[in-house]
């Protein structure tokens, strides 16, 4: 399987454990193997891992790069105190899905995929925090709430 | 930061001027598919929500039952492979014995016992005036310019002149610095002492006008303690009985002769004696070196208990010696003395009453070890059995799995443990054979080896299903502890949540105090 990568000039990634970074012009190849590949876009140094899922998203970014679940075993506990904190602090079941996912994927060998999820989870994270929950709701907003409708 | 006591108006008010209506859209309606009553029928989105989460959770228990059998099976290969060390480790003990008891065969080939060359061992000057010290000029003892002293070792001479200004060190150093003469101050005795290589011979003698050193003002020397007041001090020094000895001392060895030593189907190597002043001259060492550069097969050392040079080798290994040097050695098996290249094959064994017992010990022990490997069986599977092939499936579909190879280690239709190294069957092994021994001993070993190697690599596939194992039981749990959660929320805990994890993002995030690993180290060069 051949994965086609095209980089913008200075460009970063990382490639099969090797930091490169592009240099002046646009620069397009095919990598024929499997391997870690992580677009600059994708990667999270830990200094912008500022929240909860953004965490999760760099302990699951280092199981990827450390060639997946069964040679990561040091980054397994941190990953499971972060989802179980998550899972805490979730007020619906919707971040409890997406952290199954996460889970079954890395089971599953497929961390690229389980970094996509993390992704999304970040993106709920996001929905969370922006949101203004006024503690005192009329009925009628609350039976809006709770009957979805 | 934010305020949370907005009433329901403005906030709706505030979404919709900042333009996020679609956000708080899906925000509530995601919010409300989350919370949780006690029944289906008040709301059944969020009901069978938690449902699809026990159900991931019971998939993945079915999946940690097929994993906890293979690690149940691998634990008990891993106790059958520590029961079979300890039956092979049994057997190597009484190959060990045998190899002991055994008088028979060539274990070692010896040079006959070397000849001594009395002579003596140290002599020393014998300083009449006071000598304090090595510092001390030879003219403030006695001694005048004119003097010399002629040392002659081996029949190469040297001359010593006594200059001004020079000292008992001085003195010290050229007698030092002839071949094979060792020479220091003595500071208890205030005297110079000589010695040197066995089989040496010294001449120490003033040069001519020389009157120092023979005179009363020096003393002349002393051998074995007694003063030799002389012209000139002839000594022979005694071999030592070590292998810097002198083989034209020991064996009468001649200048010229050759040694060639030949291992069959091996290396070959050979070695003209020299001899004469003594630091050329070919020691004892110098002809084990050249017998083990033969081949890597043979080892020689210098025995000073039995004043032998012994030549060991493997089991099964020829060697023969020859060359015109061959005959001052006489060369001996432990039984009968060597012919000029005719060869000599090592291999030991031994009569009925010294290792008769030991080898029914040893054949008894090899059958256990097979009935062993027979019966390591745990529902079914035998990893020491060459059929055996155990498919690990880490998901329901299977295609994430981890294949176990069994080894073939029981014994094949001819009753040998190849599997082990062994390469005869129980009832073969014979003490009393020639060979015998030390191939059941070489055997033992490599099955040992062979035994840590199978542990080691069963190990690591246990230590990856044990990892795996562990995170699918961590998930389950997080799952369940989740769900359960969800079942049983209220509007009002729901809130709290959100109200938690807003202010938990308020207050920072804490370092993940990650182990430093060279993973993290790359993602460092994208700050």
């Amino acid at each position: 399987m051949g994965l086609k990568l095209n980089l913008k000039p200075h460009e970063k990634c990382i490639i099969g454990g090797a930091a490169v970074q592009n240099g002046n012009k646009m620069a397009s190849f095919m990598i024929a193997n499997q391997t870690t590949i992580l677009r600059e876009k994708h990667i999270m140094t830990e200094e912008k891992a500022d929240t909860l899922a953004k965490q999760i998203y760099f302990v699951v970014q280092l199981i990827y790069i450390d060639g997946g679940i069964d040679n990561s075993k040091q980054n397994h506990e941190i990953f499971f105190k972060l989802i179980r904190e998550f899972i805490d602090l979730d007020p619906s079941s919707i971040g409890l899905d997406i952290i199954a996912e996460i889970g079954q994927l890395i089971l599953d060998g497929a961390d690229y995929q389980a970094l996509a999820q993390c992704r999304k989870l970040i993106e709920y994270e996001k929905t969370l925090l922006n949101l203004r929950l006024d503690t005192d709701v009329p009925a009628d907003v609350a039976h809006q709430l709770e009957t979805g409708s | 930061m934010t305020s949370i006591t907005l009433s329901a108006s403005i906030r709706t008010n505030l979404l919709s001027l900042q333009n996020t209506t679609k956000l708080l859209d899906s925000t509530s309606e995601r919010l409300s598919s989350g919370l949780k009553i006690n029944s289906a029928l008040d709301n059944p989105g969020a009901f069978f929500a938690a449902r699809s989460l026990t159900n991931r959770a019971n998939d993945l228990n079915g999946r940690k039952d097929g994993i906890g059998q293979a690690i149940s099976l691998l634990q008990s290969t891993d106790k059958s492979i520590t029961a079979l060390t300890s039956l092979v480790e049994q057997a190597k003990a009484k190959a060990t014995e045998a190899d002991e008891a055994a008088t028979g065969g060539v274990s070692t080939i010896s040079t006959e016992k070397a000849t001594t060359v009395a002579g003596s061992t140290t002599i020393s000057t014998a300083f009449q005036s006071t000598v304090t010290a090595a510092a001390q000029q030879l003219d403030a003892v006695g001694g005048t310019a004119t003097d010399t002293l002629i040392a002659t070792i081996n029949g190469a001479a040297s001359t010593f002149s006594l200059d001004a200004g020079v000292l008992i060190s001085d003195l010290v150093s050229f007698l030092g610095a002839l071949n094979a003469v060792t020479a220091s101050f003595n500071p208890t005795s205030n005297q110079i002492d000589i010695t040197a290589a066995g089989g040496s011979d010294l001449i120490l003698a003033d040069g001519a006008g020389s009157s120092f050193f023979g005179a009363l003002e020096l003393g002349g020397f002393k051998k074995e303690g007694v003063t030799v007041i002389a012209t000139g001090v002839s000594t022979t020094f005694a071999t030592q009985n070590l292998a810097t000895d002198l083989l034209q001392d020991v064996f009468g060895s001649a200048n010229g002769e050759i040694i060639a030593t030949t291992v069959t189907s091996g290396g070959t190597n050979s070695f003209t004696v020299e001899t004469g002043a003594a630091a050329q001259a070919s020691s004892i060492q110098d002809l084990i070196n050249s017998i083990e550069l033969a081949d890597t097969a043979l080892t020689a050392t210098y025995n000073t208990t039995t004043s032998k040079i012994d030549i060991k080798a493997a089991e099964g290994v020829a060697v023969d010696f020859s060359g015109t040097g061959f005959a001052s050695l006489t060369l001996n098996d432990g039984t009968n003395n060597l012919v000029a290249g005719t060869d000599v094959t090592f291999s030991k064994l031994g009569s009925t009453a010294e290792v008769g017992a030991l080898t029914t010990d040893f054949q008894s022990l090899l059958d256990q070890i097979n009935g062993l490997i027979t019966d390591a069986v745990f529902k079914g599977t035998n990893l020491l059995k060459a059929s055996a092939t155990l498919d690990v499936k880490f998901n329901a579909k299977g295609d994430t799995k981890l294949t176990i190879t069994g080894k073939a280690l029981e014994a094949d239709a001819n009753g040998i443990l190849s599997g082990l190294k062994f390469t005869q069957k129980a009832t073969d092994y014979d003490f009393t054979t020639a060979g015998d021994i030390t191939s059941a001993l070489a055997y033992v070993d490599l099955a040992i080896t062979e035994l840590r190697s199978i542990a080691s690599t069963f190990g690591t596939s246990l230590g990856i299903i044990q990892t795996r194992e562990d995170f699918t039981i961590e998930l389950v749990n997080a799952l369940e502890t989740g769900a359960g959660k969800l079942v049983n929320a209220s509007l009002e805990e729901e809130a709290a949540k959100l109200l938690a994890l807003q202010t938990r993002q308020a207050l920072g995030i804490q370092s993940l105090a990650i182990a430093n690993t060279s993973q993290q180290s790359i993602l460092a060069l994208f700050r």
